[in-house]
């Protein structure tokens, strides 16, 4: 078991925030389309945060979790754009990335 | 007097907040202040954007109020032991509670705003028994931010017999809310830094913390929410040590 999520952590987290993604898509679309795509843009930013916290390090698979909570999100939203959904996780991330690669925001890790 | 003496010049000379953690507190009341007046945009589920902008003002007061108090003491408890410290936002913890509040609807006030750090100054730690920065230290620090906080709550408590406002009501159960949150074992918070640095004095103020704002927000005098409270806190520490800390170690 611990040789599965030694070596296959990756996937694991992948799925549990494709679902955990799913979830918050369909909670936050049940509000309304704005509230989903305030939520999406949020979420992104936490990405962003996750992302530059990962700079000069191993990042693939960190990208490879946010397409998992992305895929989830856009599966749950039932109200609004999926292509905005996508669209704004993408500019959220980018967004917060560069606050803080810029030194806008720093902040404590742990 | 001599201590005090020196309390005052390290106050006037370390005692200010750098811009970046200016600018921090000032990201983290404007975020907090907006998930804490969530739900207060307008009447009922009309919105309304004037009684929105009022009432997210009163909360900024409210939270700039409250953190400002929490992290002040921290501040001067940390000089008067020789240390410097540092605030730092938590921007995992305020998305966080931005989503929170979207998701729930203003229901859930998640109040995580950041963390401290502690700088040594060498010169002014001479003497002190541990001179280096320490778990023990740390976990004080912090928890005089804890104890503020209560603090802030019995004094409006008191103010609130005389003047009813409810604005004061409102920084009541914020302060409440805030202690509780700061308490909570997880990094950067106030209590993962206690509970490291004592699971005895953790066990003793989360449950201290805990009752008196049960008892504060549940409307009972504040001499007899803090005896009981104190009692409850040296019955649980006691109970935790003899279930818990002595058999931890036990040498096996």
């Amino acid at each position: 078991m611990a040789d599965f999520f030694f070596k296959s952590w990756v996937e694991f987290v992948f799925f549990v925030l494709m679902v955990l993604g799913l979830i918050v898509g369909v909670w936050a679309s049940s509000f309304s389309a704005v509230i989903s795509y305030i939520v999406v843009f949020l979420s992104g930013m936490i990405g962003g945060r996750l992302l530059y916290d990962r700079k000069h390090k191993l990042t693939f698979p960190y990208y490879i979790i946010l397409i998992g909570f992305l895929i989830g999100y856009v599966i749950g939203t039932y109200y609004g754009d999926k292509r905005v959904v996508i669209i704004l996780f993408v500019l959220g991330a980018l967004f917060s990335y560069h606050l803080h690669n810029k030194g806008y925001i720093r902040d404590i890790p742990y | 007097m001599r201590e005090i003496v020196d309390l005052r010049d390290k106050i006037k000379r370390y005692y200010g907040f750098t811009p970046l953690e200016a600018r921090s507190i000032a990201i983290a009341v404007l975020v907090t202040a907006f998930v804490f007046s969530f739900k207060e945009w307008g009447y009922g589920s009309a919105f309304d954007f004037k009684i929105g902008f009022f009432n997210y003002f009163n909360a900024i007061l409210i939270v700039a109020l409250s953190f400002l108090v929490h992290i002040s003491m921290q501040r001067i408890w940390a000089l008067g032991t020789g240390f410097r410290l540092e605030w730092k936002m938590w921007s995992f913890g305020l998305l966080f509670a931005l989503i929170m509040a979207f998701l729930t609807n203003g229901f859930v006030w998640l109040i995580i705003p950041g963390g401290i750090m502690l700088h040594h100054m060498g010169g002014h730690r001479l003497g002190w028994f541990r001179y280096d920065i320490n778990y023990w230290a740390l976990g004080l620090t912090t928890a005089t931010g804890v104890i503020a906080s209560v603090v802030l709550v019995i004094a409006f408590k008191a103010i609130s017999v005389f003047v009813s406002n409810p604005l004061i009501d409102k920084l009541i159960i914020f302060n409440i809310a805030y202690a509780l949150y700061s308490l909570a074992p997880i990094p950067p918070l106030d209590g993962s830094r206690i509970f490291y640095g004592s699971r005895m004095f953790y066990a003793f103020l989360a449950s201290f913390t805990i009752i008196v704002s049960l008892l504060l927000f549940s409307g009972i005098g504040i001499g007899i929410s803090l005896l009981l409270s104190f009692l409850a806190g040296i019955v649980f520490l006691i109970s935790y040590y003899i279930l818990f800390e002595h058999k931890a170690w036990r040498i096996p």
